[in-house]
């Protein structure tokens, strides 16, 4: 289970980002104050436009950066406080990680294996699973760099479940992917969820979010407006559909104006 | 430890099994080197050879008999006597262009105006017209003052009754132990004054090629940041970096040496200066190896350390390069400011980063150098390493550095 209390992280601007915002402020509250749970077998959206602070809060979750103000906690244990050990329990998806291309997939897996600490058994347990699963088999000796954008994703994500990791954290899940690659990332997404993983994913698609969550916090501006199941949201905001209750929220919060 | 050891392979690995990398970084530097060199060799030997052999244009006016004698068995020269004083011009302007090499005027009816002259203003004059910008002039000038001193010799002679007392003493005329000297350290000092800057350079650039893309590019690729979202300690994962590029920079500066050492066979002229060196009386032991060795690899963790900090802060590896450029020149002025240096260095200079490392080297190749001066350099190398790879672990943890794009 993740449990996150009053997250907030604020950056410092450098001159030019200033300019680039056109903001006298030097500070921005990128995630401002946000409480969530994910629990176990759910999958748990982020959605929010660009710039909400969708990524950074994942970052935060991944320990890839720390906090200005709260707690994250995975499973009760602290993660700003054994990020070494949280480590081994999460993976972390974004299509920004890449794997170097010079190496195989057969190579690769087994590096990052052995770095999360497995076994050769473990590992090669492990991957003929994962192989079989995204169809990487064939191509387990062939350079990452001559395989095709949709195999390298899958091979990423092969990679980052290596270590069957508790909580699965993914940013964007389906940017830039062709549909047929999507589908599969997302049916596998599914497929952790029903075997008890807990998933969080962050995206700015509504029928992603739709389809594929079973909670959604829908993120603007650093602050969750509401966090709930579909059916809570299109309750609560007396809409029809998620798209129409993510601009109800955002005209509130941008003061009636779109 | 267990993850320090998979990156220090994983990188190893990576230059190790790319066959293109192993040629650009290990076998095309000590190539080009060694061609580069050799063509230089050769090119100065046929320069060299060609002055020899240069049949020098020798033109001159109212040349006494006897000197015309004097010149008569003169090698690889034509001599032209009959010059008038309206072709003067013509040969000093051929001078000029290079096409003529010398020109020697006499004073009219100098014989008697040797014999006759009373005070030093009435002493007769022999001019002489060359170019010193060109090597062919310079030849004849230098073969013809010989002459004119051998002329001058022999009238002096004629005016003193026993002429062998014209020298009161001779130099060195009998005595063939003039030289005393360490052939040992004479050949050393040769190839001190170049090869510690060149193997200086070989050091930082061979560790700039493959530093740079060991972090800036991973960076820029993003297979940085899968490595960082890993429990590996950010400290392993600095070590592992810095340590196998260390590996790889020895090997390719070993590499380059090799170079260094054919080329001191195909073109010793070219690296010490002189082609007369004798590579035979320089037999390193294991004591001044084993010195070398340690001396360069202190260095090359100090290169590593800048080139990995530098690339940390930089966002791709075109930004890296850029940045590293003016560390780049700094190692070269470090490296040069000794090659001319006749000094003894005093032992704190062996505790400068690098410029230490380009006098120790220097001393080792001279067979100067003492464990004291081993010690201080190898020990401020290390101790500034140390420093550097501490700052570069801390910057792994640091999240503006290593996200900010």
């Amino acid at each position: 289970m993740l449990k996150v209390n009053n997250l907030k992280k604020v950056f410092k601007l450098s001159k030019k980002q200033m300019a680039l915002g056109k903001t006298k402020d030097k500070y921005k509250n990128a995630v401002n104050g946000i409480d969530f749970t994910a629990n176990p077998g759910q999958i748990f959206g982020l959605l929010g436009p660009n710039g909400a602070g969708k990524t950074t809060t994942l970052r935060c979750l991944a320990t890839l950066i720390k906090p200005t103000e709260g707690e994250i906690f995975f499973d009760n244990i602290n993660a700003l406080k054994n990020e070494e050990q949280v480590r081994k329990k999460i993976c972390f998806l974004t299509n920004e990680l890449k794997l170097d291309e010079f190496f195989t997939p057969n190579y690769t897996i087994n590096y990052f294996g052995s770095l999360y600490g497995l076994t050769k058994e473990q590992i090669q347990k492990k991957k003929e699973i994962l192989f079989k699963r995204f169809e990487i088999d064939s191509y387990q000796e062939t350079k990452i760099g001559e395989l095709s954008t949709g195999m390298k994703q899958k091979l990423s994500i092969a990679v980052s479940l290596v270590h069957d990791p508790e909580i699965i954290i993914f940013d964007e899940p389906t940017n830039g992917l062709d549909i047929v690659t999507a589908r599969s990332v997302t049916d596998y997404l599914v497929e952790l969820k029903n075997k008890g993983k807990t998933v969080i994913i962050s995206t700015h698609i509504m029928s992603v979010a739709q389809h594929l969550c079973d909670e959604i916090a829908i993120i603007i501006d650093g602050k969750i407006k509401i966090n709930g199941s579909l059916n809570h949201i299109l309750q609560s905001t007396g809409k029809e559909n998620l798209e129409d209750a993510f601009f109800e929220l955002y005209v509130q919060s941008k003061g009636g104006k779109e | 430890m267990k993850n320090f050891m998979l990156i220090l392979k994983k990188e190893l690995a990576r230059v190790f099994t790319d066959k293109k990398l192993v040629f650009n970084s290990f076998i095309l530097p000590p190539l080009i080197l060694v061609v580069i060199y050799t063509i230089m060799g050769s090119q100065i030997d046929k320069l060299e050879k060609d002055i020899d052999t240069h049949v020098s244009d020798v033109y001159i006016q109212q040349a006494p008999q006897e000197f015309l004698d004097l010149i008569v068995d003169a090698e690889n020269v034509n001599t032209f006597t009959e010059v008038k004083d309206d072709e003067i011009q013509n040969i000093k302007d051929d001078i000029y262009e290079g096409e003529t090499d010398l020109l020697i005027i006499f004073d009219d009816d100098l014989i008697s105006k040797i014999a006759d002259y009373k005070t030093a203003e009435d002493v007769p004059e022999v001019k002489t017209y060359y170019n010193p910008s060109e090597e062919y002039s310079q030849k004849a000038y230098n073969q013809f003052i010989s002459y004119l001193d051998d002329y001058e010799d022999t009238i002096i002679a004629k005016r003193v009754e026993k002429p062998k007392y014209l020298n009161a003493f001779d130099i060195n005329r009998t005595n063939e132990d003039k030289h005393i000297v360490n052939e040992k350290k004479a050949a050393g000092k040769g190839l001190g004054m170049l090869l510690p800057m060149l193997l200086m350079i070989f050091l930082f650039s061979s560790a700039m090629g493959v530093g740079i893309d060991m972090i800036a590019g991973e960076k820029e690729r993003g297979t940085m940041a899968t490595l960082l979202i890993t429990p590996v300690k950010r400290y392993h994962i600095a070590l592992g970096k810095t340590v196998s590029l260390g590996i790889i920079s020895i090997v390719a500066s070993i590499c380059s040496f090799a170079g260094l050492l054919v080329t001191l066979k195909t073109a010793p002229q070219v690296l010490t200066g002189s082609s007369n060196i004798d590579m035979g009386v320089m037999q390193y032991g294991f004591t001044e190896l084993f010195m070398l060795l340690t001396v360069m690899i202190s260095v090359v963790c100090i290169f590593v350390g800048l080139i990995c900090l530098i690339s940390i802060f930089a966002k791709t590896v075109k930004e890296a390069g850029t940045m590293i450029s003016p560390v780049y020149m700094v190692v070269m002025i470090a490296a040069f400011l000794n090659m001319f240096s006749k000094a003894t260095p005093q032992l704190w200079q062996f505790a400068v980063p690098v410029y230490g490392t380009t006098i120790a080297i220097k001393s080792i190749f001279s067979f100067e150098m003492t464990w004291i001066k081993w010690l201080v350099t190898c020990g401020s190398s290390l101790i500034i390493a140390a420093i550097l790879i501490l700052v570069i672990a801390k910057m792994f943890n640091s999240e503006k550095i290593m996200y900010n794009k």
